[in-house]
């Protein structure tokens, strides 16, 4: 009784997710292992990055939160609720590694979208204060492919915070980008999730962007994707440029980078290559 | 899908007047030397035969451009709706596509008949009902993959944001299919065109062009008979032409 009620007077997580094991058949004999035994938590207002090898099911976690796919075996749940509640809500910001805007609504109407499909009026000053916070203001009436890349992946950014959402997704968003665009992204992103503090997960496969960004970064195995390793960012915020000079971070990243990489084609005796 | 380079516009329109020139004077040529016998006449027998006689093929013009109107858009209607209705409810789909099918394969030369015998009044509905018969199919299934054609990522982010089936139609899956309704648009053109006049065969009052066409094939009227043919390619393939400039200012806006 003690234990469960001291159980209960903890705060939900914002994400849990408990024994999660996600198959696709991919034919009628075969079929793939995605993820397998993922327990992974995230608090209220934390940003946990989810990096791992390529093909090793990051995507996947991120799907199944997103409410776009149901795990095999195991629980998803979002503030205690399965993600489509959450979905259903309208409380859910997403963004993809393909932008998924509209191409015939301007980047202004594309911000919009989650008011209209709401079924609500678009708010104006927010939709402007938005465009200012990811620096678009003057192209709100642009249309995506008028837009470089980064600039549509802001206005994505921007859709995905339309609502205030309460937990915020981001699969591998400045992923299409180049070096620059994308640590110039990053530095924006930190910014304004520091103002907003929205439960945040992202994937990526870069390691310098899920430490700067994240408290905590979990490392997938290869698939079937496992969490090896997880590991709290200390650095305090807000973080900037500087930061990504420092020994501290290069350690942590080396760190990282190994454990992704560990066990990889080493092992398989393929190191001669 | 289908994309047009912008460039060479108005090269490819002064290529496409300079050979219809040249068409144009081989015609005249040919004809005014008898060269491919008498029922050629030259060019000009024809635009005099279309001058002389304006008030016959205005009338005829005036009354197959209605039906063919009429039909082009009954026939793009029932294409949509028909479209429409197997995107939504998923088990239609096939029966409405195996129907739809079916009645495009219906032999035209036998029903025709069949229709003027079958219901009384039926010449006048008859170049109507093969108009709309020759847009529909094209537009069923042109419309149908393009309601089908929105990309995986825009269906992701529009459930991620908790759209249903309406919202999810409306904000994503009629726009993306825009150029498809264009484009079943611009081919339906032509093809109501010819069903029209195909049906006017069998009669129509007043006469229309595809009256004028046999009768005067019958009367061995050459001119007249010329002039009608011209007039209806003329029709149609401007109509063609109007629509694909809508295609391609569709695909610019709506295209990915």
């Amino acid at each position: 009784m003690n234990a469960a009620t001291s159980e209960r007077s903890d705060p939900i997580p914002a994400i849990a997710i408990e024994g999660v094991t996600k198959e696709f058949s991919i034919s009628r004999r075969h079929s793939l292992v995605a993820v397998q035994d993922i327990d992974l938590a995230v608090a209220q207002g934390e940003f946990v990055a989810v990096i791992g090898p390529s093909g090793c099911g990051k995507s996947t976690i991120l799907r199944m939160l997103a409410g776009l796919e149901s795990p095999t075996t195991g629980t998803v749940l979002l503030n205690g609720a399965a993600p489509a509640q959450l979905v259903a809500a309208h409380r859910l910001g997403v963004a993809f590694q393909e932008h998924a805007l509209l191409p015939w609504l301007s980047a202004w109407d594309n911000i919009a979208l989650p008011y209209r499909v709401m079924g609500a009026r678009p708010d104006a000053d927010r939709i402007s204060s938005l465009i200012g916070l990811v620096g678009l203001s003057g192209f709100e009436r642009a249309r995506p492919k008028q837009l470089s890349g980064g600039m549509r992946q802001r206005i994505a950014i921007a859709r995905a915070l339309a609502l205030e959402p309460e937990l915020l997704l981001l699969d591998e968003p400045f992923g299409a980008l180049d070096a620059v665009t994308r640590r110039r992204m990053n530095l924006e992103l930190q910014s304004i999730w520091s103002e907003q503090r929205i439960t945040s997960v992202l994937v990526t496969h870069s390691v310098d962007e899920a430490i700067f960004l994240a408290d905590r970064v979990f490392v997938l195995t290869e698939r079937p994707g496992r969490i090896k390793m997880v590991e709290r960012v200390p650095f305090p915020r807000p973080r900037d440029r500087a930061l990504m000079a420092t020994p501290e971070f290069h350690h942590l990243a080396d760190e990282l980078t190994l454990a992704i990489d560990d066990g990889g084609v080493g092992e398989t005796g393929g190191s001669a290559r | 899908m289908r994309r047009h380079g912008g460039g060479g516009r108005i090269g490819s329109v002064v290529g496409g007047l300079v050979g219809l020139m040249l068409v144009g004077l081989a015609w005249e040529i040919s004809g005014q030397l008898g060269m491919l016998g008498s029922r050629w006449p030259p060019l000009s027998d024809i635009v005099a035969a279309l001058i002389d006689r304006r008030d016959v093929f205005l009338r005829a013009s005036r009354a197959t451009m209605t039906d063919a109107l009429i039909g082009w858009m009954v026939g793009l209607a029932i294409g949509f709706a028909l479209a429409l209705v197997g995107h939504l409810i998923t088990v239609l789909r096939r029966p409405i596509g195996r129907f739809a099918t079916i009645v495009n394969s219906v032999p035209w030369v036998a029903l025709g008949p069949l229709l003027v015998v079958a219901i009384a009044g039926a010449q006048q509905l008859t170049p109507l009902l093969f108009a709309t018969l020759a847009v529909f199919f094209a537009g069923f299934v042109s419309i149908s993959s393009g309601l089908q054609a929105s990309s995986a990522a825009h269906h992701d982010v529009l459930s991620a944001l908790g759209a249903g089936k309406w919202t999810r139609l409306r904000r994503l899956e009629l726009p993306t299919a825009v150029p498809s309704i264009v484009y079943a648009a611009k081919l339906g053109a032509p093809a109501s065109m010819f069903g029209v006049v195909f049906g006017e065969w069998f009669g129509s009052d007043p006469p229309a062009l595809g009256l004028l066409i046999v009768t005067t094939l019958r009367q061995l009227q050459t001119d007249l008979l010329w002039a009608s043919a011209m007039l209806t390619a003329i029709f149609a393939v401007v109509a063609f032409a109007l629509l694909a400039g809508l295609e391609r200012a569709a695909i610019l806006r709506y295209g990915p």
